[in-house]
């Protein structure tokens, strides 16, 4: 058996091979580790995640954001969930939320705020994970000085009062995927036994204003449903929602017509915002900065990453979703870190996207749009899908400078 | 195995990585002249400009055309 230092002439050896060798390269790396070393798995695992962390705090930004997958399963059965095809029974174990939450701190370099994103599936379907994982990294936040921030996208259809007074108790911001009131939302937002879900949607979000002052509904837009989108925000602003991120759908078809109308409804939106935001009002989507024509890509795998039911760790949530047979764009897992140095380089050096950008002559309007949406219309997640551009050039024609031209 | 040691290794092994991966000092947080620009922010990473400036290791370079 080899002692410690021959394990570090094997790490300095074999890592960097390892390395662009991806998720292969790495078990094969853990696995001689094991083979010629007395050292528990435990430590031999937390040198190789070690060591590989401060190759990535070298070559790459901080990791600031994690969006965490406890659970496959939903209760609903939206026709448009970008999920769908990934939707099963598997639940995240409680090992795994605990070591995503270590590799967040871990990769978190010198930021200061931490952001945990709760999802799913629907992630109160798995409660559980979502306040043990909130419990660990408030003790994780104390220990080291850190500030972590929640959030979660629900349903809301199993929102009742343990959990809203729990939501509110820990801060987490609450984000309620409602389409709109009833006639847009129950078109394809529906149970899995085709009924619509406005009601008990509303039903949560009204109880979670019960318990907090700050309030957020998404609203997916699907053509066919943009002429109500004034007067659906406005009623649900009046019944105490004061968050909304507001996008259109995506992998569907939007014809011209329908292109028009959002755009349309979008601005009388923004004229109706700007009239009202001094108030206790956000529409994310007309707030965010704008990062110019040379920022490429986006937050995916460069400052927030996604980690899956079984602790892989993927881009977003939205990537992770494309392809249930193989994980796109696969970073690493939380036992190792993110390992897949060429996928790290890629989606932050977007020098893909630039070329592919470039070849279409929009380089200079356009950053590339939304890896999950490239791959959705193109089969590749750094090909700009058209629609996209479309909408963009659409959006900051009409209301310039709005971050909702993307 | 302590904490220490295991930081201490791992410290090692990452610099000598990164070297082996065409990654020394550029992009590194620390000060230095790369091609036509100078990082001295301690801050300063690799991609933190988005590639915007040509300040890259040579391996992510390498990677990105491959």
């Amino acid at each position: 058996m080899l002692d410690i230092g021959n394990v570090e002439d094997i790490l300095t050896s074999q890592l960097p091979t390892a390395l662009q060798s991806g998720k292969t390269g790495c078990q094969d790396m853990a696995k001689l580790l094991a083979r010629n070393s007395d050292l528990p798995q435990d430590n031999l695992d937390a040198l190789l995640f070690e060591a590989v962390a401060q190759v990535n705090d070298t070559l790459f930004p901080a990791i600031s954001q994690i969006e965490m997958v406890y659970t496959e399963g939903c209760n609903l059965a939206c026709t448009y969930c970008f999920e769908k095809d990934m939707l099963g029974h598997r639940r995240m174990p409680e090992e795994v939320a605990k070591k995503a939450v270590d590799l967040l701190f871990r990769y978190a370099k010198n930021e200061q705020e931490l952001h945990i994103a709760h999802f799913g599936g629907e992630p109160l379907v798995n409660f559980r994970a979502v306040k043990m994982t909130t419990e660990y990294a408030e003790e994780k936040a104390r220990e080291t000085g850190k500030k972590v921030c929640f959030n979660m996208t629900t349903n809301g259809t199993l929102i009742n009062d343990h959990i809203a007074q729990y939501c509110a108790d820990h801060n987490i911001m609450v984000m309620v995927s409602l389409d709109g009131l009833q006639e847009a939302n129950d078109r394809f937002r529906i149970d899995k036994k085709g009924r619509g879900t406005f009601d008990r949607a509303f039903a949560g979000l009204m109880k979670l204003a019960g318990y907090q002052d700050w309030v957020g509904v998404k609203m997916t837009v699907m053509p066919g449903n943009c002429d109500k989108l004034l007067d659906d925000v406005k009623f649900l602003h009046d019944a105490g929602v004061n968050q909304f991120t507001i996008g259109y759908a995506t992998g569907v078809d939007w014809p011209e017509d329908e292109r028009r109308a959002y755009v349309t409804n979008l601005e009388k939106l923004h004229h109706w915002y700007m009239a009202h935001r001094d108030g206790p009002l956000l529409v994310t989507e007309f707030e965010e900065e704008d990062p110019g024509p040379s920022y490429f890509g986006c937050q995916a795998g460069r400052s927030s990453v996604s980690i899956t039911v079984d602790g892989e760790v993927s881009p977003c949530s939205k990537v992770l979703a494309m392809d249930k047979t193989h994980l796109l764009a696969r970073l690493g897992d939380v036992t190792h870190g993110l390992y897949e140095l060429k996928n790290r380089v890629d989606l932050v050096g977007c020098g893909k996207l630039k070329t592919a950008c470039g070849a279409q002559g929009i380089d200079d309007s356009y950053q590339g749009g939304c890896f999950a949406t490239n791959y959705e219309a193109n089969g590749d997640l750094y090909h700009p899908n058209a629609t996209d551009h479309d909408f963009s050039l659409r959006l900051r024609n009409s209301c310039a400078g709005c971050a909702a031209a993307g | 195995m302590t904490n220490e040691e295991m930081q201490q290794i791992a410290q090692r092994v990452a610099t000598s990585v990164v070297s082996e991966l065409g990654g020394s000092g550029a992009g590194s947080p620390v000060s230095g002249t790369v091609g036509e620009f100078t990082i001295g922010d301690e801050d300063a990473s690799c991609f933190t400009c988005s590639g915007r400036f040509r300040c890259r290791p040579s391996f992510l370079i390498q990677a990105e055309t491959a």
